[in-house]
């Protein structure tokens, strides 16, 4: 080992090694890196038509029946001659606002409240959790349409109702991963080192901790842009032409089987957002199995 | 001598909490009345098997727990001050203002997890000086170069993860942070018997000349007899709660006067083919300390129980030359053990 | 005295992502019939890895890559050697907890906690001894109806062909049947029987009482010694035990050391022990072999051993014990266990060793004789360092 560097870059290193050794890794890296460039370079692929809005989808005519690939349009058309290539351009954006934002939110919420209901226990636990219990008694779909049924419907706001119902998985995963820890000696050294207990939780207790939810969340944004999709699709989520895939599989769902005599005629109006998703669940599926690999405690070196 | 820990009728009953409500339907006794007082500059070894409370006590004077019962006083260095302070009701804030806390550390058990494995050695050793606000900037780092260097570190290991280093030298680094803030008073938890035989001695060689250089009081919690005797001044033997004697090292090894303190020395595996004693083996287990036998909690594996031992409890009485014990029988004790037993091992001169 | 296992240039290797850690490398150790070897060493210094792999029970991602495993299952004399190492996964099966039995340190997890403690027991006469129990069970039939019954004796044909051939076809027809059911709780009682009676055989009372009870009621020297009762049930030719007395308090390890010795001069032939603690060496065996960084220093019977050592690490382990009659500062060996996936060249203990020569550094020392049954490899020893100096 190289003794110059920093011992952190050679930890980082040999972290990533670990990663990179699992086949599923690269596979899940490589699709999402294929995602951020095209989320990144989406102005440049598919130039916007309508400045003030990128993320509508520009049409050219109201036929209901898609088009298939041509010239013009290189994946075709949708219901309503969306253009399906601006679509799924501009759709990984929306993808990734949508499972960074949901996961983002509910990685804080359900961290912080999982830390503070481990750490103290007692009467606190008991109170964080039963609040979870509750929440958990309501399946995740039914108590997201109620949210976004009060607040109206639009994209953002499944984003907010999702968020808000998350959380409640990472607090039990946090929960039980801290209630190991804090017996463990290095934290009863830091108390009898008179060390406060919000820096025990930063620096003891958080590195040691998160691992466990850091994989479930990574699984978690692809099933979030599922989820998204779906209320999409029963018209709970973003408008009609906004460039979202399960907008997208919403409107080409009179499509999906063609005439009797070429029951294929319209698939890539189906085949195509369909793909984008399947594709990016799975590249976070990946990431997320390779994580669990890579952070099991049983493999790491002593 | 001036004391500094003065424990009075220490208790830590853990609730046993049964039923819907969660209500206490019982109490696992661990500690059960401990009377203790631990001189300044002195090493006092407490020794017990499992379960009987020792490290209980040494938890309970860092504060830990809270204690059931009775009082820890601590005595500041101060010349001319012989007024204590009692930490075992204080609120652990009060004990950071007061400065207690820094004066009183530990030493946990077993390196490998008493090191958090994420953080760096020079970061795990500037722990404590940071919580206590002590060093800042150069002078931190000045500290820690220093500290490492008194364990017998170097400047190689500053910047390393613990994972890098073997168990002996992690417990040096487990030494070095806990002398960090200068105390009075260490608490040594097991420290050797997550280690080695040959890095065994290094630890103990090293903690033995800390005391002298640091002038430290140690309290040594420990469940080998044999360990213990090589850095330990007085010796205080413990049983599901109770101290059951206590005496100079020396005095222990040569004239134990409980019939506990016989069995547990002579139930250490001497390494040496010739020498053959008889050894006194206890029957039964340590019973549980849910609910201890009454009066003294010995006679159900004492060898030589008398009616007197099952209904009334021995107190520790001091017997001469600071030497307390325990038991009812403690004139005869030696004799009786020579006449079932034969020969002890310690008197065994010739290895 | 006849050799009952014997190890030959046992090589292990340990393929982990940080590089192959040599864990053992070239042990040979003989245990004799009736004798008690006591393998000694630090942690890491691969004796564990040395049982398991004459067991062969390294788990991944150890590998058993080189020497042999001889096993010799006559009782007097050395004609029918087997190499352990050449046997099939079966054979291994069946001679594990039979021919050779083994207790592990922690008996918590040896122990199956949703299983009573007779049925543990019982499990080991079910597996090995199923065909002796049902000839036995046969017999005590034919000796309590000696009437002709037309029922009873087809009863008894089938009983026995259950005996003789369980993979009959006939027999999986009945399997889910009475007739056979009532065989097998026949054979479940005989080996519960069985099971009390060397819990009793193992000095703890009221085995009746205790064979019903389940793990968690009982202490921790009570649940080893029912993984003895486990490992003995068969009357094995040899016992391993790797560190079976060290997670236990002193009184309870003292019961457990004196239990040893006197099953050791009833019950079982030889014992294979290994600890860190040279005082119970001193105590139970008659043999030693002390371990360092996968290689085995010196052999030797434990008198000589403990009067003489000859190893330069035997004599430094010797002098870091703490003992009774010893004052002033323990002795301690300088420097750090070696981390065995780069062991220092030569002979590994050289970076620690007072006695060190520049031979030290480049060879290994091989395995001499310097008096009787006295084996030592150091370089101290040999004909080659001598030339050299």
């Amino acid at each position: 080992m190289n003794k110059k560097q920093h011992p952190r870059i050679r930890e980082l290193k040999f972290t990533l090694s670990r990663i990179f050794r699992n086949p599923s890794a690269i596979i899940g890296f490589s699709l999402l890196f294929v995602f951020v460039t095209v989320a990144v370079l989406a102005p440049y692929i598919a130039p916007p038509k309508y400045a003030h809005n990128p993320y509508l989808m520009p049409h050219k005519g109201y036929s209901q029946t898609p088009k298939p690939p041509s010239s013009k349009n290189i994946f075709g058309t949708t219901s309503g001659q969306y253009d399906i290539f601006y679509g799924a351009v501009w759709g990984t954006r929306t993808a990734f606002k949508i499972g960074m934002f949901v996961i983002g939110v509910a990685l804080i919420i359900g961290v912080c409240l999982g830390i503070i209901s481990g750490y103290y226990g007692g009467i606190i636990d008991e109170i964080i959790m039963r609040v979870v219990d509750i929440i958990f008694a309501v399946p995740l779909l039914v108590l997201t349409m109620a949210i976004v049924v009060a607040f109206g419907r639009g994209l953002d706001k499944v984003m907010i109702a999702l968020a808000l119902v998350k959380w409640r998985d990472y607090v039990r995963v946090m929960r039980s991963s801290i209630l190991t820890l804090r017996e463990l000696d290095y934290v009863q050294a830091a108390r009898v080192m008179g060390v406060s207990n919000f820096t025990i939780m930063r620096k003891h207790i958080l590195p040691n901790g998160i691992y466990p939810v850091l994989v479930m969340a990574s699984m978690d944004i692809g099933s979030m842009v599922i989820v998204a999709a779906f209320m999409s699709f029963i018209g709970l989520g973003a408008p009609k032409g906004y460039a979202d895939w399960g907008q997208m599989v919403a409107l080409a769902r009179n499509y999906i089987v063609g005439p009797v005599d070429d029951p294929l005629k319209y698939w890539h109006a189906i085949a195509i957002p369909g793909a984008c998703i399947v594709l990016f669940v799975l590249a976070w599926n990946l990431i997320g199995d390779a994580l669990r690999d890579a952070f099991d405690p049983k493999q790491r070196r002593r | 001598m001036q004391k500094i820990i003065e424990l009075k009728n220490l208790k830590k009953h853990y609730p046993v909490l049964g039923g819907v409500f969660r209500r206490q339907v019982d109490a696992v006794k661990a500690l059960d009345g401990i009377d203790l007082d631990i001189y300044r500059g002195e090493c006092l070894g407490l020794v017990g098997e499992s379960g009987c409370g020792k490290t209980t006590t040494g938890k309970a004077i860092v504060r830990l727990h809270k204690p059931t019962e009775g009082k820890i006083v601590f005595y500041p260095s101060e010349e001319g001050t012989t007024a204590g302070t009692d930490i075992a009701k204080i609120p652990l804030n009060a004990l950071k203002q007061l400065g207690i806390r820094s004066k009183l550390q530990m030493v946990f058990q077993d390196p490998t997890t008493s090191l958090n494995p994420r953080m760096l050695i020079k970061n795990i050793i500037a722990e404590p000086l940071k919580a206590q606000h002590l060093f800042r900037g150069r002078a931190l780092e000045d500290r820690v170069m220093e500290l490492l260097n008194l364990v017998g570190l170097t400047k190689d290991h500053y910047l390393r993860y613990p994972h890098e280093f073997s168990g002996g030298q992690r417990q040096r680094i487990a030494v070095a942070r806990a002398i960090a803030t200068n105390p009075d008073f260490l608490i040594l938890d097991e420290p050797t018997s997550a280690l080695d035989v040959s890095v065994q001695a290094q630890i103990l060689n090293l903690l033995h000349g800390l005391q002298l250089k640091l002038n430290l009081t140690y309290l040594f919690v420990t469940h080998h007899l044999l360990v213990v005797k090589y850095i330990s001044h007085r010796l205080a033997v413990m049983y599901l709660g109770k101290i059951v004697e206590i005496a100079k090292t020396g005095d222990i090894f040569s004239h134990p006067h409980h019939p506990y303190t016989h069995a547990l020395l002579s139930g250490i595996p001497v390494p040496d083919v010739e020498h053959k004693q008889q050894r006194i083996v206890l029957k039964g287990d340590v019973p549980s300390p849910l609910n201890p036998p009454p009066a003294c909690r010995f006679h159900t594996r004492c060898p030589f129980v008398i009616d007197r031992c099952k209904t009334h409890e021995p107190i520790l009485e001091d017997i001469g030359n600071g030497h307390r014990v325990a038991c009812h029988r403690q004139a005869e004790v030696e004799k009786l053990v020579h006449d079932r037993f034969g020969k002890r091992s310690s008197d065994n001169k010739a290895i | 005295m006849s050799k009952l296992i014997e190890t030959i240039d046992l090589v292990t290797n340990f393929y982990t992502h940080e590089g192959v850690v040599k864990a053992l490398d070239k042990v040979s150790l003989c245990v004799d019939h009736g004798c008690t070897f006591g393998l000694v060493g630090e942690s890491g210094c691969g004796k564990s890895v040395t049982v398991r792999s004459m067991m062969r029970i390294i788990q991944e991602p150890g590998k058993i890559d080189g020497g042999k495993v001889l096993f010799y299952p006559g009782n007097n004399g050395s004609e029918t050697a087997i190499d352990l190492l050449q046997q099939s996964e079966a054979t291994m099966k069946a001679l594990r907890g039979d021919k050779i039995s083994m207790i592990f340190q922690e008996p918590n997890s040896a122990l199956n906690p949703i299983m009573s403690i007779g049925e543990q027991v019982a499990e080991s006469f079910l597996f090995h001894r199923k065909k002796e129990m049902s000839q036995q069970i046969l017999m005590d039939m034919d000796a309590s109806i000696s009437k002709a019954n037309p029922l009873k004796s087809i009863l008894k044909a089938l009983y026995r062909l259950a005996a003789t051939r369980p993979e009959a076809l006939i027999l999986k027809l009945f399997s889910k049947t009475p007739l056979l059911k009532s065989w097998e709780n026949r054979l479940h009682k005989e080996a519960m029987r069985r099971a009390v009676e060397i819990i009793a055989k193992l000095s703890i009372p009221h085995a009746q009482d205790i064979a019903r009870r389940y793990p968690h009621n009982l202490s921790g020297g009570m649940k080893q010694r029912i993984v003895i009762a486990i490992a003995l049930a068969c009357n094995p030719l040899l016992l391993i035990a790797d560190e079976a007395t060290s997670n236990l308090d002193v009184t309870i390890q003292a019961q457990i050391l004196d239990l040893l010795k006197d099953l050791k001069q009833k019950v079982i032939s030889s014992v294979l022990l290994i600890t860190h603690d040279l005082g119970i060496v001193a105590e139970t065996c008659d043999r030693v072999g002390v371990m360092y960084a996968g290689n085995l220093c010196e052999v030797a019977d434990v008198k000589d051993l403990f009067s003489e050592p000859r190893h330069p690490y035997t004599r430094a382990l010797l002098n870091a014990v703490p003992r009774f009659a010893h004052e002033g500062e323990l002795e301690s060996i300088e420097g750090n266990v070696p981390n065995l996936v780069n062991p220092p060249s030569g002979c590994r203990f050289h970076p620690r060793c007072r006695d060190a020569k520049s031979i030290c550094k480049d060879a290994f020392p091989e395995s001499t004789k310097v008096g009787n049954n006295h084996q030592v490899a150091c370089f101290l020893y040999t004909e080659k360092s001598r030339e050299k100096s």
